[in-house]
């Protein structure tokens, strides 16, 4: 199950998305795209667009992400 | 399912009869095929059941299934790129084919990566082409719907919907990791580089290729979190002038020149996922085609044109994209 959009968690991944391993190609290529904007010197309001972003993907792509949101939220 | 090579009459008959086809073959044929909902591109190079093939006569068809309920076809100009999410449907996925050297091949090689919503449903797609002879000479055209209906600087792009609870992703096989070199990187995003930064230090990346003796078939890779994204080779001058390359480097992001890849089809094989693969759509890259002498060669049961470019959310190189429905 996914975290609340207001969960810390959400910003560990968008500035520390090399914390992580992925299998889903499309979250792979989603993270490099997060991961252009600075990782954790990225503005305020990067952090917030990449967290919305991210948030809006996992929601989209819930049942094809089971084993990503295992390995990432616990 | 995976698609097939068919005559004109085949393909227009199946038009006819309400099939949704997403098509690739030669301009001549393209330009007979009877209104309805399709998009094609150009190419004549395909890998079939039976090998890789090269034909002017016959089209590359893909049908899509049963559990597509909806299509709907749109074009899209340079500065369009960004609707191509917003057009899709809630549940689907989107198949883009882009007419090679055109303005918005580059702008979508450069820019896809960005677009808002992207990578919120599969996008899939390929790059269309001409035969080699006719490189320089004949351009590359795509098609929407019609045969009267051609561009060769609009995407193409066929939104399908899926039935409720299905789900459908995008997937590649690429056989090229990342070698024990530098790492390299560049300043500026684009197709033409004349400097790289090797290990951090900024030299001609000309000079850098030749001094280290490298193989030009060998892309530069990328590694995405674990998925390795290419970057091929178009020219790399002898003078010291700016190397061209097939897809654009990315300002920020690290790169590494491939290690050598045994044969090919041996190597695919191995790569392929386990299990029985049967792709709605799929499409390999041409520089593998040649490289690898795949004519009359087999890459298990996948199936598709053999392209300038192919897609999967953003533009790749020398990379068999799939798209895979979950039922």
């Amino acid at each position: 199950m996914l975290p609340a959009r207001n969960d810390a968690k959400w910003r560990m991944l968008v500035e520390h998305p090399e914390h992580f391993t992925y299998t889903f190609l499309a979250l792979k290529i989603f993270m490099q795209r997060v991961a252009r904007r600075g990782g954790p010197n990225m503005s305020a309001a990067d952090r917030e667009t990449s967290i919305d972003e991210a948030y809006a993907f996992f929601q989209k792509n819930e049942r094809l992400l089971t084993v990503d949101i295992s390995s990432i939220f616990g | 399912m995976s698609g097939k090579l068919r005559t004109l009459s085949e393909t227009a008959s199946l038009l006819e009869h309400g099939g949704r086809l997403l098509v690739a073959g030669d301009e001549a044929l393209l330009a007979r095929l009877p209104a309805g909902a399709w998009i094609g591109g150009t190419i004549p190079y395909f890998m079939t059941a039976d090998g890789g093939q090269v034909s002017r006569e016959l089209l590359f068809v893909d049908e899509l299934p049963g559990t597509v309920t909806d299509v709907k076809v749109s074009t899209y100009g340079p500065d369009e790129l960004q609707n191509i999410p917003v057009d899709a449907y809630e549940n689907g996925f989107s198949v883009v084919i882009l007419p090679a050297t055109s303005t918005v091949h580059e702008r979508y090689a450069a820019e896809a990566a960005e677009i808002p919503g992207i990578f919120d449903r599969p996008v899939v797609g390929w790059v269309s082409g001409v035969h080699l002879d006719d490189l320089g000479t004949i351009a590359p055209k795509v098609f929407a719907g019609s045969g009267g209906a051609r561009w060769q600087d609009r995407a193409v792009v066929l939104h399908a919907e899926l039935a409720e609870g299905l789900l459908a992703s995008a997937e590649i096989v690429n056989l090229f990791h990342q070698g024990d070199g530098p790492t390299l990187t560049f300043d500026e995003t684009g197709f033409s580089q004349r400097t790289v930064r090797v290990d951090g230090q900024a030299r001609s990346f000309g000079e850098f290729l030749a001094e280290s003796g490298h193989d030009a078939r060998l892309p530069l890779v990328a590694d995405y979190f674990g998925a390795m994204i290419n970057v091929s080779f178009q020219d790399v001058p002898s003078d010291g002038g700016a190397v061209s390359l097939y897809a654009p480097v990315f300002a920020g992001v690290e790169y590494k020149l491939a290690a050598p890849v045994g044969d090919y089809v041996t190597e695919f094989a191995a790569h392929l996922p386990h299990g029985s693969v049967s792709p709605a759509f799929s499409c390999n890259c041409i520089l593998n085609f040649l490289y690898s002498e795949l004519e009359g060669k087999t890459t298990g049961d996948i199936a598709g044109p053999i392209t300038f470019g192919e897609i999967a959310f953003q533009l790749l190189n020398q990379t068999l994209v799939y798209l895979k429905i979950h039922e």
